[in-house]
């Protein structure tokens, strides 16, 4: 008997309409009396499907396992029952397919009862403090730690009615230009929108460079959409681009846009590149040199690396310079239980503010050159420079300043970002580093690396291309450019010198110049007595400072335990990003919480001394 | 001590002083065909001549790249929301710039410039609890539980960051299924926790088996804890879609064993096939009672790269996870505040994708229009990769249920896996390579994902556009028939097997004759022994009861005297297997492949592949065997020859047309009616009447 294509189509339909009777009956039809074991066969399973569809499991299976064989081209030469039943009997080598279907039903009850019991037993998490990775555990991350949330709450508090003595938080905790008011570089948006939304490449309403930048940023991305994944280094005329702005920073010092890679923020290279360098264990086990005070992310991405922290002191006295002794202190001492390999340097500096003079630059080179150590320059207030008598120099210009000795064998990594400068896009996430002097091979697994998160934010990358590559004097968006720029800039350093002026005058603070990068860092004296209900409170002073000083004044700034200090000696960190006005309303409320809070711990004897 | 550039100092950072861990990362996606293919593509632009005109990729799902239009209302928004002043243009609709307004309220000092919260948005966070919401019917979601992050890719190896812990044999184990998504394995390997391997069974459309988790979890033990067992579903790159019940097995087996379940959903609006529905891992957890949803820990992962809108480059992406100890979550929120936040136009983009435009808002028609065609394109051109592919011998392909790719099997032969061997490559990588080169084709080897030992696979992804895609299939194919590699490279000492437009229509025919049963022959040869077989004719034998031995041995005899009488030979045997999608020699035909081989030196075994049977398959249908160190091995292609096949395959075509297979008569049927003559004289003249003389037959 033979299947007429027409007929095998209506037999199909019908069945992927799950009519199983009409299965059965044309089957009965169709098969020739030679074939009446096969004819029961499919009853069998027909009388067993319809069984199992009021309700359960197993007829949806087997209707799913039908409608797969439906779907399969071959049908139409192929019978779909022989198909079928092949397949079942294949299944059913050692048990007939109705002890199997049978069986399966079973396991699945036999399953829920099983997990009934343990379900009860089991009320323990999987993931407790206990299981918990010990080197998350270990992070800390002061900059969005437990002041910060506290802010949180008590802004929430405020929305809700809550009686405060303030009437708004201030968040001096986290160099957030933006969200301290200070306005977007016009142009840099621009260029953004029109990647966003290539359509408006025709609105007259924006200027040509940026629609010249935007289109060129375009075409190096995939299908010309912001939407495609990039390379995982990054964009490729972006990352040209980058080479470009770096040589012309260094007063033509050779930039390969091979060794540029976008990031995800600064942040992101960083902890890259830490993650490199980890390797080896107990006294092998790989050391990294930070500066005390420092930016948490660096103790924060080593502890969660487990790699061990080599703390190096900056020299408060002398304006948090750097001192080469103190390196070497630090790596020697260091040296008796891990292999130092990397040193971080932060210029201008997070938290302390501080821009370091080319020969203190010229020293670290050599100390590293010396020690044979990696060097990671974390260069991301390159622009944030206020002090007349301060330059920015580039550890990478200084290198090559050195000469070939130097500049062929220290390897460098360099990191800048979007989130910072005059631009503050911290939101964008863009960021590059360059790395000098990798070893090849291993430059292929850093790619291969990056590749697992396979790209920064192209948003990011547009911006962190207008970034380097911005207005030029000849162009229509320069004029504008060249005033927001300024502005912010001018602003900033006007701010860092007022910051200054009047903490330093408060007795019992002390704050270096802000020479640099947006925050301050100043020294506090916290009396004993306050010392002692801090201990008493299983928290540090400085924390305990700024706790009260954020329920007494909403002003939220991070304590210098976040950052590390020497022992004994208290800080915190405050930007220098809100608005002027705000600036000063915050540093007077300081002020008069600063005495307030002496007057309370400590007479005045105690003080004048 | 390695020498470089000055010779005298060794580099800090090298390949023996480098993070080991970081060495054992392997990701394929972006692995060594990738780079070779940006090679490729430099190499074209400076003007080197290649036998194609563009290197075409398919290794990763990226639909912009790949030409998918974005969709305009997100991306106005995010226009609108970078560069507010266009917020005054009225060329930009009012409920794109109410929901512009309503994200920039929520971002500090009103900026897409400032840092968000390290989880994200508040309101963001809110709109994706509502979808999910929405999703699962009512199920509620906390906002609380919801993380923005970078990519699905960070918040998964987020998660697993914080499930790694112990050393030695009680260091987490992971499970992750074979094949995998890479970011898994190399998440994994990063972090030096355990691999843990379960396989899904490509035989059952790569559906997940109970029995084989257990099986996995119960060796892992003896080395590890498993802590966590990761799901893609839809898969990636297997392409199926689970059924809730297998769901729910997983869940019960989690609760169980006591794992954390980690599911990727990114691909939950990625199901193209009939019947097939995604069911979340959230939903089907809520429904099985609390027993379940109060205990089950569960992190499920979603994107915005992919689905309809395909924004790979914004970086967005969320987690929601349940039944996680509130300390635990204090720390995960920690953890993420290091790298402060996901990047903003990304968490506007993921808002819009949870919040999209409402029936009564003016874009709601225009985006309604852009997603469905997006959605049925990819359907249409699921559909057509595994149409085309099974159409190919030596290529198997399941149905492409969901996700953007598919996995097919290849069938490799031996020497080109030992080709492979000797460069010291994975012999589907190997496979891959050629077909860059050759075709500037860029796909990913299983081997990067992972597969049973000894089978093979790529993964393609269904996403260039369409005519784009048929280049990409229509190679292959083409490629799978000449295997890759120049016919010469291994012709020596191989035995070429000819086979007649007779004996193929035959057989061909045979097979559709009782397209319920399984079917089977003898090849015969009438030039003498020695050089290559020429497989003249063939007497089709049972169509029932194959393995039955006496009328078996019967057939074989009378057939024996008549070739004796005739002066031919039996050189081979044929099978076509009930079950379609099955082409492997059953027991039996190794048997009597086994006889004939006693007399025959250079017998053959042909098994007739159901799947490729199709009307408009452009390749032989068969998959041969010969006999090689007391094994049947599957024979090289290049020594099979079918010299006018495309004639030959249409005179199969007409003769099923016309009706003519029922001439064809058997030996089973000669045995229900005696007077029916097996050697078939009708046919072969009526064959011989259409097939030109030099087809095969002298």
């Amino acid at each position: 008997m033979q299947l007429a294509p027409p007929s095998f189509a209506l037999l199909t339909n019908h069945l992927t309409s799950r009519n199983k009777n009409t299965h059965a009956l044309i089957t009965c039809v169709l098969l020739s009396p030679r074939r009446v074991p096969v004819l029961i066969l499919h009853l069998l399973c027909t009388l067993i499907g319809s069984l199992c569809v009021t309700g359960s499991i197993i007829g949806s299976r087997s209707l799913e396992h039908f409608t797969t064989m439906h779907r399969l081209p071959h049908l139409a030469n192929r019978s779909f029952i022989a198909g079928a039943l092949a397949q079942s009997s294949r299944c059913s080598k050692t048990r007939g397919p109705v002890e199997w279907r049978g069986l399966q039903r079973y396991s699945t009850a036999e399953a829920t009862v099983v997990t009934r019991e343990t379900a009860v037993k089991m009320r323990e998490k999987t993931l407790t403090m206990e299981t918990l990775s010990p080197q998350v555990k270990a992070v800390e991350y002061a900059v969005r730690g437990p002041i910060v949330m506290k802010a949180g709450d008590i802004e929430r508090g405020l929305l809700q009615g809550q009686k405060h003595p303030f009437t708004e938080v201030i968040k001096a905790n986290i160099g957030d230009a933006h969200a301290m008011g200070q306005k977007p570089i016009t142009f840099l948006r621009q260029v953004v929108a029109l990647c966003s939304f290539p359509e408006l490449l025709e609105s007259p309403s924006f200027p040509e460079d940026a629609k010249l930048r935007a289109s060129r940023i375009l075409q190096g991305c995939g299908g010309q959409s912001m939407g495609s994944y990039s390379a995982s280094q990054g964009v490729e005329c972006i990352r040209q681009d980058i080479a470009a702005y770096i040589e012309q920073r260094d007063k033509g010092v050779p930039s390969d846009w091979d060794n540029i890679y976008l990031t995800t923020g600064a942040s992101d290279g960083i902890v890259s590149i830490l993650k490199m360098l980890v390797s080896g264990q107990g006294l092998s086990r790989s050391g990294v040199m930070i500066p005390i005070p420092q930016y948490p992310l660096y103790s924060a991405a080593i502890a969660e690396l487990d790699a061990v922290q080599i703390n190096y002191y900056l020299d408060e006295d002398h304006c948090w310079a750097l001192d080469t002794n103190e390196l070497h202190r630090a790596y020697l001492a260091a040296k008796e239980h891990c292999n130092p390999r990397v040193i971080c340097i932060i210029n201008p500096g997070n938290p302390t503010g501080q821009v370091q003079s080319k020969k203190c630059i010229e020293e670290v080179l050599h100390f590293a050159f010396e020690e044979n150590l990696f060097v990671m320059a974390d260069e991301v207030y390159q622009d944030n420079v206020y002090s007349p008598d301060c330059e920015f120099h580039s550890f990478k210009k200084v290198l090559y300043e050195m000469g070939p000795e130097y500049f062929n064998t220290v390897e460098l990594a360099s990191f800048h970002s979007t989130s910072k400068g005059y631009s503050g896009e911290c939101g964008f996430r863009g960021g590059y580093m360059e790395v000098v002097n990798l070893d090849p091979e291993v430059k292929a697994q850093l790619v291969k690396l990056l590749s697992v998160r396979l790209c920064p934010p192209v948003s990011g990358q547009a911006a962190m291309d207008v970034v380097v590559n911005p207005p030029l004097p000849h162009e229509p968006s320069y004029a504008l450019f060249h005033e927001e720029k300024s502005a912010v800039l001018g602003a900033l350093a006007e701010k860092a010198q007022m910051t200054e002026r009047i903490l330093d005058a408060v007795p019992g603070i002390q704050c270096n110049p802000v020479q640099g990068a947006m925050y301050a860092y100043p020294r506090i004296l916290i009396p004993p007595q306050a010392v002692d209900e801090a201990k008493s409170l299983g928290m540090p002073p400085d924390m305990l400072y700024c706790l009260r000083l954020l329920e007494e004044t909403g002003i939220c700034i991070v304590p210098g335990s976040g950052f590390g200090q020497r022992e004994g000696t208290y800080h915190f960190r405050m930007t220098i990003l809100p608005s002027m006005e705000k600036l000063k309303v915050l540093l007077e409320k300081l002020r008069d919480f600063h005495i307030k809070f002496l007057k309370k711990y400590a007479s005045l004897e105690e003080l004048e001394r | 001590m390695t020498e470089n550039g000055l010779g005298h100092r060794e580099k800090v950072l090298n390949m023996n002083t480098m993070n080991p861990n970081v060495k054992r990362v392997e990701y394929a996606v972006r692995g060594p065909i990738v780079q070779r293919a940006a090679q490729i593509e430099k190499e074209i632009k400076e003007g080197v001549k290649k036998p194609f005109a563009e290197v075409i990729k398919a290794n990763i799902g990226d639909a912009h790249a790949m030409g998918q239009k974005p969709i305009t209302f997100f991306r106005q928004v995010v226009a609108l929301c970078v560069y507010p002043d266009l917020l005054e243009d009225d060329k930009f609709p009012d409920d794109a710039k109410g929901r512009a307004r309503r994200i920039l309220q929520s971002c500090g000092g009103g900026s897409l410039g400032a840092y968000s919260a390290s989880p994200g948005i508040e309101v963001i966070r809110q709109d994706v609890a509502k979808y999910i919401e929405k999703r699962d019917g009512g199920i509620s979601c906390n906002p609380d539980n919801i993380f923005l992050s970078t990519g699905a890719s960070d918040a998964i190896v987020t998660i697993l960051k914080l499930l790694t812990s112990g050393e030695g044999k009680t260091r987490s184990g992971v499970m992750i299924s074979i094949p995998q998504y890479p970011l898994y394995s190399a998440a994994l390997a990063e972090l030096a926790a355990v691999q843990i391997s379960y396989y899904l069974d490509e035989d059952q459309c790569w559906s997940l088996d109970v029995s084989e988790l257990r099986r996995a979890v119960e060796a892992a033990r003896k080395h590890c804890k498993p802590r966590a067992l990761c799901i893609i579903n839809p898969g990636n790159p297997t392409g199926q879609v689970q059924s809730r019940q297998c769901i729910e097995d997983v869940i019960r087996f989690v609760a169980e064993e006591h794992l954390f379940l980690m599911a990727d959903e990114v691909y939950q609006d990625n199901v193209y096939a009939e019947g097939c529905r995604f069911h979340s891992f959230k939903k089907v957890l809520f429904e099985m009672g609390p027993e379940y949803s109060n205990t089950v820990e569960l992190a499920s992962f979603h994107s915005t790269s992919k689905c309809y809108m395909g924004e790979c480059g914004f970086r967005g992406g969320y987690m929601e996870v349940i039944n996680m100890d509130p300390q635990v979550k204090l720390q995960l929120n920690k953890l993420v505040s290091v790298r402060l936040c996901p990047p903003i136009p990304g968490q506007v983009l993921l808002d819009l994708v949870v919040n999209p435009p409402q029936p009564d808002e003016p874009s709601y028609a225009l985006f309604v229009k852009e997603r469905n065609a997006n959605l049925a394109i990819l359907a249409e051109k699921a559909k057509l990769t595994e149409q085309v592919f099974n159409t190919v011998s030596g290529i198997r392909c399941n149905p492409v249920q969901g996700a953007m790719y598919t996995f097919p099997r290849i069938t490799l032969p031996e020497k080109a896996i030992a080709a492979a061997e000797e460069k010291g490559q994975a012999p589907d990588m190997f496979y891959c390579m050629k077909l860059l080169e050759e075709t500037g084709i860029c796909l990913v080897p299983g081997s990067g994902f992972g597969q049973r030992d000894g089978t093979y696979h790529f993964r393609m992804t269904i996403l260039p556009a369409t005519e784009k895609l048929k280049i990409v299939l229509e190679s292959s194919l083409d490629l799978s028939l000449l295997w890759l590699i120049p016919a010469n490279h291994f012709f020596d000492a191989m035995g070429e097997v000819e086979l007649s437009c007779l004996s193929y229509v035959k057989m061909y025919l045979h097979a559709c004759l009782f397209p319920r049963c399984s079917v089977n022959g003898l090849l015969l040869s009438s030039s003498p022994a020695g050089g290559a077989v020429c497989v003249t004719d063939c007497v089709p034998l049972l169509h029932s009861h194959l393995p039955l031995a006496p009328i078996t041995q019967l057939a074989l005899t009378q057939v024996d005297v008549w070739c004796s009488q005739t002066q031919q030979r039996i050189v081979g045997y044929y099978q076509a297997n009930a079950c379609v999608s099955d082409s492997s020699p059953t027991p039996c035909a190794l048997k009597i492949a086994d006889k004939i081989a006693e007399q025959c030196n250079n017998a053959v075994l042909l098994m007739i592949d159901g799947g490729k049977m199709s009307p408009d398959y452009r390749v032989p249908p068969i998959v041969m065997y010969e006999r090689k160190d007391n094994r049947w091995t599957l024979k090289d292609k290049h020594t099979i020859m079918l010299r006018q096949w495309e004639e030959t395959r249409e005179i199969a075509g007409q003769l099923l047309e016309s009706g003519d297979q029922s001439l064809l008569v058997d030996f089973d049927s000669h045995l229900d009616d005696i007077t029916r003559d097996w050697t078939n004289q009708k046919l072969n003249a009526k064959i011989a009447e259409l097939a030109s003389p030099a087809n095969g037959n002298v």
